[in-house]
């Protein structure tokens, strides 16, 4: 088994990452840093670096020591030219001194055409890896759980907190980034805790143990959202256990940077868990007790251990050559370490030879998780909780809090805020910015005090570590630097989502589609050569191929259209008619049964929001339609009135279980009367009235409305009819060439009679006024959504008009959205716009000031004049659709 | 060159006093751009103006946004206004011995629907006529300007035409709160930063003397409010009422990669912008939430749909690392145009409504809201903005070129 790395092949082993299949042949540069192409090489082994970033069969910036090495991957490293081994920019690290921190908002200022010349060159060297533009965005599963008890983090404290959570019954479910609990722990007590623990969860049927799996967010819910290779995980726990543990702190020191220079726990981890010895002669720099059990983890690994350096407390007698109680205070080498620099309690310092050093720093939390739990049902437990716990404390903590969550009290997670931690006076803060001590403290004396201030000048903690390594070391800086004002100085920046970066494609797992709302009559549509367009969420049918013929046929001999997307509710109820008086702005109590009136809706501003009818049925009940994007929309706002003005009322919603079918033109009647035996004659059914009739067999409502200027009879009826009535009005419309009508053939009909669109030819300030529809508002009744702001603008002259517009024949059709001028100035806009073929030139629709909006006025659209009219430009009294 | 290796300061650090002519609360953008204009432009001592900040300069809006500069709006009034803000930019940078690394990118807004080529053309012709840069193009020049978009036709939302704003950039946000508050400052202004205004103080005849802070009382002649997402709870304290609710808006950030997106890309539709910064991330934004609150809390919701929105525009997206979202405030008007200039309490004055067009405006506003504080005249340039403006139904709607777009 091997990997393809940078042309040549590598061989794997079973178990490896590949960070450690890459260091065990020998590659020791593993990235150059972002700004100064300093080498970079393995740290900390643990995912919280940025050394190891690589790119992966094209993917950019994937952690070499967190990604399990497979047959065949191909790995390449990042961000050097022409090579990371030999990487020419890294001259601009000769050139730090002309590059102070903040150079690029000191430079490149004058001469003017500088920067843009400079910006060229810069973007092209920011960035850490080229990500592969041909691959297309693969579908991630997104899987939602919905454990009692989530445990996160399967380590000592973790798998004590799930086995005490599941003996008292509650299902449990663990996570752990690692393929198995303790992958990366080397050989020693905590392994052997962790086996041992391990072993009893794998036995325990309430615990389902996820590997490979890492928790990238805490949210509100709670909610974990994790991932893992193949899935986006959705995680609804009733409590969390967050144990994710913590992490040796970044220590800082003239050249920590140096490849050679490990966290105490990497180092740890490539001898004891992958077998590969680091190098041969390490220093081991142990402030933790816990560090000089992995000097002899090295030691057996076969190194040398040149000198184990004591912090205060740490017992290193017997491990390594020499015992030193003191601290490093440099690292010596070009390209690698070759020694480091040991200042010894009493003061003296010496250089010793290594080629390893291992810094077995303080532990501090895992911050990430638990800040972002604050205020969530939460329980810490391990060194997430308390930083340095001994086994046996991790052992208890996590059955206590194992405890805890099962029971479900609710302990709302206030993590204890992280102390500005001790740092060095020289090296690098940020490995991710490469931003040193000195930097930083330049910073502050040019006026960016704060840590907050320093984060965003400098960069410090924006790079992929997220400050995980650095945030408390820098405002360790900004409290050395400005001590009178600690507290404001210091305050932590902002800790947030995600913990691991995630691909884009993983977050958008389970999102990546539109809902697609179709009648039943779709397949019909489609099947005829009908071209689709979006309304709302549904798809409408723009055209059967030939919108004139379309629009012909309704003018002259009868055409259908679906009309099934229109918002359908059925209203009922004792308080009904107080309800509909207070929504629409027009009357309904003295609406008869069989009579029906347009009605507009309006906001609380007295803003059109929709429009539609509203049919009085016998019983008292009323049938209302409202648009077809507006149907959802109006449902929740019209619950939402309800139940503000405590009204007795059913609103059924009615949209998907009814279809209906609008059919229009000259001989609708002769059509439905092959089909109905029902009286639908004018006198017995007139324009504006609705009757129960019934159509091939089938109970219809039908409506007897005019939006596209002809005699019409809109048919609604349940949805399981839809296909059987489509065929029999084609069927029996043949006669007449019947043809079904689109909603390109249906805007233009609607325009020459000048009946508007809302939002189309409205907008979010349209009053009723303003589009002249005062007739559709009656100010006398009581009250009604939208009433006292009508009351209110009915004492202005409205800005602007909407008003009706055609031109001379022959002239251009202009497109909507033009705009209109009056006298060359920037007058108004077009809303819709047509040519009319039964007229024989262009109509439409604009708004134009109200000083300008007199019928018979002429405005410009497009340089060419227009005419302004003042009511229908098709049948202006309304005789067709009497008929 | 020789300029970077004297060492230099940015802000110097006063006492606060107890009396300033001018007392400028919130700390970003247009507070410290009002505050350098006072001084440079109308000869005011920057020792006698303070600009009061509760967090660090830059904390709310001015540093959470998508640095998008543009001036393609839909009314006369706002694309006057934002061209003004336009020439301010172009010019940033030297005037402020400041670099603001303006990269001027280009602006795509997409239409995928009939309704929307229809609003992006009026936009586009109404912006020719006022001398703005910005024209209405179709598929194929689309794909020939900005091959990284996905021009199928077999998606859900085909990419239809686009309203093409070559002006359109994006610089970096931090700089501009830095540059205008580094030459306030230089020049002797005070900025206090940690410093949380308590309390409006208003004389008997109810005009405003001053304010109350948590480091004591301040005797003010004019007070300015410029906190935008904190706007009702410093209007609450004057007592002045504004039609003004505050939105989440939320936005990431990917880890760096090498170039590969070289416009500014935004679909209304899809509720998404895109556009890739200096540094190599590519920063990933969408509407503002539908609900109101004061919680900076970020959402998974938010991430899974802008991702999703995101790919299908720019698929090459897909394997991009997001590295970090965030939350920020916006404080949105009825109209989507901000409320700039005088309210009923005399010296009082604000300069809210940013929603999600302020910081493009900071230029402009600080110029403007400079000229009322020093003349006592509402500059035409900002007469549309006023407060007043609900009461009399005048609104300047901007909600088809200010929502999604930024």
């Amino acid at each position: 088994m091997s990997i393809e790395f940078e042309g040549r092949e590598v061989a794997i082993q079973p178990g490896d990452s590949l960070a450690a299949a890459l260091y065990r042949d020998g590659v020791r540069v593993f990235s150059r840093s972002f700004k100064y192409h300093r080498p970079r090489g393995l740290y900390c082994l643990s995912g919280d670096c940025p050394n190891c970033l690589v790119t992966v069969d094209g993917e950019v910036n994937v952690r070499a020591c967190m990604c399990a090495a497979k047959d065949g991957q191909k790995v390449s490293r990042q961000n050097a030219w022409p090579s990371v081994d030999r990487d020419a920019l890294n001259v601009i690290d000769k050139f730090h001194p002309l590059m102070p921190v903040g150079f690029y908002y000191k430079a490149g200022i004058k001469p003017k055409f500088a920067w843009p010349m400079a910006e060229g060159v810069i973007r092209r060297v920011a960035g850490l890896g080229f990500s592969d533009k041909s691959d297309a965005p693969r579908d991630i599963d997104r899987i939602n759980r919905h454990p009692d008890v989530l445990v996160i983090g399967a380590g000592v404290a973790g798998l004590s907190a799930a086995l005490a959570a599941a003996a008292t019954g509650k299902r449990v479910m663990v996570i752990d980034e690692g393929s198995t609990p303790g992958l990366r722990v080397a050989a020693g007590p905590t392994k052997d805790a962790i086996d041992g623990l391990a072993a009893q969860v794998a036995a325990n049927a309430g615990i389902e143990l996820n590997t490979g799996t890492s928790a990238v967010g805490i949210y509100e819910g709670p909610m974990v959202l994790a991932i893992t290779a193949e899935q986006t995980l959705h995680i609804h726990p009733t409590n969390i256990v967050i144990a994710s543990g913590g992490m040796e702190m970044h220590r800082i020191f003239p050249n920590n940077d140096l490849p050679g220079i490990f966290m105490a726990r990497g180092a740890a981890r490539l001898a004891g868990a992958h077998g590969i010895k680091p190098g041969e002669t390490a220093v081991v720099w142990a402030e933790t007790q816990e560090a000089v059990e992995h000097a002899k983890t090295l030691a057996a690994a076969g190194m040398t251990i040149a000198a184990v350096v004591t912090g205060p407390g740490v017992d290193a007698t017997g491990v390594g050559n020499r015992q030193i109680s003191g601290e490093i205070v440099e690292a010596k080498g070009r390209k690698k370490l070759s020694g480091v620099v040991v200042r010894s309690t009493g003061g003296s310092t010496e250089e010793i030879s290594c080629d390893i050093l291992a810094c077995g720093a303080e532990i501090q939390q895992n911050m990430h998780l638990p800040r972002l739990a604050y205020d969530l049902p939460c329980v810490l437990a391990g060194d997430a909780a308390l930083p340095g716990t001994t086994l046996a404390e991790a052992e208890q903590q996590g059955k206590d809090a194992g405890a805890a969550a099962a029971a479900g009290l609710p302990l709302y997670v206030n993590p204890p805020a992280s102390k500005p931690r001790q740092c060095g006076t020289a090296g690098y803060v940020c490995l991710c910015e490469d931003v040193s001590v000195k930097e930083v403290e330049q910073a502050i004396d040019e006026g960016f005090e704060s840590a907050e201030l320093l984060k965003r000048y400098t960069t410090v903690t924006m790079g992929p570590c997220q400050g995980r390594l650095c945030a408390d070391q820098l405002r360790a800086i900004a409290e050395r630097k400005t001590p009178s004002e600690a507290a404001r100085v210091s305050a932590p920046t902002t800790l947030r989502p995600p913990v691991r970066p995630i691909r884009i494609e993983q977050a958008a797992a389970g999102a990546r589609h539109h809902i697609e709302r179709h009648t039943p009559l779709h397949q019909k549509h489609l099947e005829m050569g009908a071209s689709t367009l979006w309304a709302g969420p549904w798809k409408r049918i723009f055209s059967y191929g030939d919108m004139q013929a379309e629009y012909e046929a309704v003018r002259h001999r009868v055409g259908v259209i679906d009309v099934g997307t229109l918002g359908k509710f059925l209203l009922a109820g004792p308080d009904v008619v107080e309800f509909l008086e207070r929504i629409y702005p027009m009357r309904v109590a003295d609406l008869e049964p069989g009579k029906l009136r347009y009605g507009l809706m309006l906001e609380e501003g007295g803003v059109i929001i929709d429009d539609g009818t509203v049919c009085a049925l016998e019983g008292g009940a009323f049938y209302c339609t409202v648009t077809t994007s507006g149907a959802e929309r109006l449902e929740s706002w019209m619950l939402d009135w309800r139940e503000a003005w405590g009204l007795d009322v059913f609103v059924v919603n009615q949209t998907a279980s009814l279809a209906a079918v609008n059919v229009a033109g000259p001989h609708a009647r002769d059509l439905l009367e092959k089909l109905c035996d029902d009286p639908i004659d004018k006198e017995s059914f007139p324009y504006l009235r609705h009757r129960r009739i019934t159509v091939n067999g089938v109970s219809c409502l039908a409506i007897r409305l005019g939006f596209v200027g002809e005699l019409a009879y809109e048919l609604h009826f349940p949805a399981a009819h839809a296909v059987e009535m489509w065929d029999a009005i084609l069927e029996a419309g043949k006669e007449w060439d019947i043809k079904p009508f689109g909603l390109d053939a249906q805007r233009l009909l609607r325009l020459e009679k000048g009946h508007i669109i809302i939002s189309q030819d409205t907008d979010f300030e349209t009053t009723p006024w303003k589009v002249s529809m005062d007739w559709a508002v009656k100010l006398d009744k009581p009250d009604f959504v939208g009433k006292a702001a009508l009351v209110r603008s009915q004492r202005r002259t409205p800005r602007e008009t909407l008003v009706p517009w055609q031109m001379e024949p022959g002239m251009a059709t202009p497109a909507e959205g033009s705009i209109v001028t009056v006298g060359g100035n920037l007058n108004g806009r077009v809303t819709s716009s047509k040519m009319s073929y039964v007229l024989g030139h262009p109509v439409g629709l604009a708004w134009v000031t109200t000083e300008h909006a007199k019928a018979g006025g002429t405005i410009s659209i497009g340089g060419a004049p227009a005419t302004i009219g003042d009511h229908a430009f098709y049948d202006p009294e309304g005789v067709k659709l009497r008929a | 060159m020789s300029g970077l290796l004297r060492g230099r300061t940015f802000f110097k650090k006063y006492p606060m006093k107890k009396s300033y002519d001018i007392v400028i609360i919130g700390g970003g953008a247009h507070g410290l751009g009002t505050a350098y204009y006072l001084v440079k432009n109308h000869g005011i001592k920057a020792e006698n103006i303070a600009v009061l900040e509760m967090n660090y300069i830059g904390a709310g809006g001015s540093g959470r946004n998508t640095t998008i500069v543009r001036s393609n709006y839909r009314t006369p009034e706002g694309i006057r206004f934002y061209e003004r803000s336009m020439e301010l930019w172009r010019g940033l940078s030297q005037d402020l011995d400041f670099n603001m690394m303006m990269s001027n990118l280009g602006h795509f807004t997409l239409a995928h629907t009939d309704s929307s080529v229809r609003v992006q053309r009026e936009r586009a012709e109404t912006n020719k006529v006022l001398g703005v840069d910005s024209r209405l193009i179709f598929r194929d020049e689309i794909a020939e300007l900005c091959p990284e978009l996905n021009m199928s036709l077999d998606v859900p939302y085909p990419i239809e035409a686009a309203l093409y704003h070559p002006p359109g950039s994006v610089l970096r946000h931090d700089a501009v709160v830095w540059g205008y508050g580094s030459q306030f400052s230089m020049r002797g202004g005070h900025i206090h930063q940690g410093v949380k205004v308590t309390a409006i103080r208003k004389d008997s005849a109810g005009k405003c003397i001053g304010v109350d802070t948590s480091q004591g009382p301040i005797d003010a002649g004019v007070v300015m409010s410029a906190v935008a997402g904190w706007t009702t709870q410093v209007t609450d304290l004057a007592g002045v009422k504004t039609p003004i609710t505050n939105h989440p808006l939320q936005a990431f950030v990917t880890e760096p990669v090498k170039p590969l997106l070289h416009k500014i890309i935004v679909s209304a539709s899809l509720h998404t912008y895109i556009s890739q910064t200096d540094r190599g991330e590519v920063l990933i934004g969408s509407e503002i939430e539908p609900y109101t609150t004061y919680s900076m809390r970020s959402t998974n919701t938010f991430l899974e749909h802008s991702t999703a929105n995101a790919l299908d525009v720019v698929p090459l997206l897909a394997r991009l690392k997001i590295q970090r979202q965030w939350t920020g405030y916006c404080d949105m008007t009825p109209d989507y145009s901000p409320i700039m200039g005088k309210t009923e309490v005399d010296n009082f004055l604000i300069d809210a409504g940013w929603g999600t067009w302020g910081f493009k405006a900071s230029a402009v506003c600080g110029e403007t809201m400079a000229e009322l504080i020093a003349t006592n005249r509402t500059p035409d340039l900002i007469e549309p903005f006023r407060l007043s403006r609900f009461a009399e139904e005048m609104l300047v709607p901007e909600k088809a070129a200010a929502s999604v777009s930024h």
